[in-house]
């Protein structure tokens, strides 16, 4: 294989995936595809949790605190001054943002265990705050009244479940080739080397707190614009946006698609949506036992996810 | 603010309260804080062991809350929780030592599973559950009445704690439960089982958080989401008490018991944000929690 085909059957694969994924709605069932655009926003969610968790080795699991933020966020926004799509994923991406630059500070100095329990504890605060805080928020029945948004200023509102995916995977787009495009920084490497050796990073100089800090705000951002993107295609905010099961299933996503990978998080995010929308309804009740069942199986028998699977299959070919 | 309108009594009153639902919190803690401190595992099934408890006291304990079926409950609860704690301890054998995020992944899978099976099993509705008769009248406190259960759960928690601690601090069995949270390496070179030593604590601490669902079931009742909201409460204890020290679980489960019931009582508006406004300021001055071991907050 000369350079020139081992670097063009990667953008070729991904150009075939782009087409078949804005087709989709041209031959996908409505509930599939808003069963796709859920994969989108949940896939985006996951990615930036995997920022975290792959590449700086913080298991967050309150990473859903940004989601929400950036929900209500875009919600509000949405309800009080404008419902531009694109205005809304600003103003979710702001309040995501500061909410991480103080919670982060805390969090960014704790590790492993600890740094699980802290941002638990900081995502539940927070939703309870949501829903006490009724006047503003409508309380535990979510956000009322959130409008259609559009993306231009006289441009039809995204209603339809066609413009919505297309609006919600141009977006993911965006949001992922920014995670990737920060992974393969030199500030994604030197995340990668705190997680490997976070006494030999600092030996070299590196302000570790600093570094983990600017990570979770980032991460925290990109969860920010997922939950906007939530909010435009369910004109809907709920607390369960920001509460520890839904970073929970954020965790699930990266660990069942695997962290080693930038996709393995939004394949993940997809084995779990699509698992719940194909399971019979007579199922119903069971939903989160195939999601726990999955999770346990994955922790035994699948260390590394789906993309670890992958790796491995593929190492195993080459050598023939 | 309502500061000034609420009377002394009314604050009196929710302080007791506070010392009610501490106790509570400190059922569970405890074991989360052990079973972190020796093995580093981060156990987040505590809170679905907890409202098990709750379901078992709603399916076992008659309407009038008669002792008898109080007893039977209480010596279930025990079993049970003994029972789901071994297993959990089993389960985690095959889990690699020190992979930490993998046996607290597992540990939120079998929470997850036990979750959806409560409903299947146990019914959709909200339960309640009498307390033991004789305790199910009021005796005036700061001139209100106030339920005489409380008050037993509070005596009956606090000889929780003090046998735990007694346990942990002052008898052989103790004495290797803390040589493992001090250095397991050591424990293990002198020829200790150490994951003997974990599984008992597994055991001890899935027994004590079904119990602490019995004994909360009477307050808190029994319904689908309650597993969470204590687990984050237990989560919040161990944080702000510190981990891998009973004394921290319990001073961590009263202040978290108080600032909760005393926060709600003075502005319902913000509670949430006061209690999360103690424990930044806890982590703040101690990173560490108040009673924990300053190094682990880095290496664990």
């Amino acid at each position: 294989m000369t350079a020139m085909q081992s670097r063009l059957r990667p953008a070729l694969g991904l150009a075939a995936i782009v087409v078949v994924l804005i087709s989709l709605p041209y031959w996908l069932s409505p509930v599939y595809l808003t069963a796709a655009t859920a994969t989108l926003v949940l896939g985006l969610f996951a990615m930036s949790l995997n920022l975290l968790l792959g590449g700086g080795g913080m298991p967050s699991a309150g990473h859903a605190l940004f989601f929400g933020l950036g929900a209500y966020g875009a919600g509000l926004f949405a309800v009080h001054v404008s419902s531009n799509a694109l205005l809304m994923i600003a103003a979710a991406i702001g309040i995501a943002l500061a909410g991480a630059l103080v919670t982060g500070w805390i969090v960014a100095r704790s590790s492993a265990a600890y740094l699980l329990m802290i941002t638990i504890a900081f995502g539940e605060l927070f939703a309870a705050g949501v829903i006490q805080w009724r006047s503003l928020t409508g309380g535990k029945d979510g956000l009322p009244g959130v409008p259609a948004a559009s993306v231009l200023p006289d441009s039809t509102p995204l209603i339809d479940v066609a413009p919505v995916y297309w609006f919600v995977l141009a977006a993911f787009a965006v949001g992922a080739a920014g995670l990737v495009a920060v992974t393969r920084s030199p500030f994604g490497r030197a995340l990668r080397g705190m997680r490997d050796n976070e006494l030999r990073m600092r030996a070299l100089g590196y302000e570790t707190t600093l570094y983990r800090w600017a990570a979770i705000c980032i991460a925290a951002a990109f969860a920010g614009m997922a939950g906007a993107l939530s909010v435009v295609s369910l004109q809907f905010a709920a607390p369960s946006d920001m509460q520890f099961l839904h970073s929970a299933v954020a965790l699930i996503a990266v660990i069942v698609g695997g962290t080693g990978r930038w996709w393995g998080p939004v394949l993940g995010a997809a084995v779990i949506t699509y698992a719940g929308v194909m399971l019979p309804s007579s199922l119903g009740a069971y939903q989160n036992l195939v999601v726990g069942l999955i999770f346990i199986a994955v922790v035994y028998a699948m260390p590394g996810g789906i993309a670890g699977l992958w790796e491995r299959i593929v190492t195993k070919a080459r050598r023939g | 603010m309502m500061l000034v309108t609420g009377a002394i009594e009314t604050y009196a009153v929710s302080a007791v309260n506070g010392l009610a639902s501490g106790m509570l919190y400190y059922t569970m803690a405890a074991g989360v804080s052990l079973l972190f401190g020796m093995m580093n595992v981060l156990n987040l099934a505590q809170g679905v062991l907890y409202v098990i408890g709750s379901y078992l006291a709603v399916t076992l304990v008659s309407d009038g809350g008669s002792w008898t079926s109080w007893l039977v409950a209480a010596l279930a609860v025990v079993a049970v929780g003994a029972a789901a704690g071994g297993g959990l301890a089993g389960m985690m054998r095959p889990v690699a030592d020190g992979a930490f995020l993998n046996q607290a992944l597992l540990t939120l899978g079998v929470a997850y599973c036990a979750s959806a099976l409560i409903p299947v099993v146990f019914g959709e509705g909200v339960y309640s559950v009498a307390p033991p008769s004789g305790l199910d009248g009021t005796v005036s406190l700061f001139g209100e009445n106030y339920p005489v259960y409380r008050l037993a759960l509070i005596g009956v928690g606090l000889l929780l704690a003090l046998s735990v601690t007694l346990i942990v601090e002052r008898t052989p069995v103790g004495a290797l439960v803390r040589a493992t949270v001090a250095d397991r390496e050591m424990l293990r070179a002198l020829g200790v089982d150490v994951r003997k030593v974990s599984a008992a604590v597994f055991v001890i601490a899935g027994s004590l958080a079904m119990f602490g669902g019995l004994l909360g079931a009477p307050i808190l009742g029994a319904a689908q989401g309650l597993d969470w909201q204590v687990l984050i409460l237990a989560l919040a204890v161990v944080v702000v008490g510190g981990l891998g020290s009973v004394k921290g679980a319990l001073v961590g489960a009263l202040l978290i018991g108080e600032i909760n019931t005393l926060g709600t009582t003075a502005a319902p508006q913000y509670s949430a944000f006061i209690l999360f406004g103690v424990m930044v300021l806890v982590l703040i001055v101690r990173p560490a929690g108040l009673f924990g071991d300053a190094e682990a907050v880095r290496t664990a």
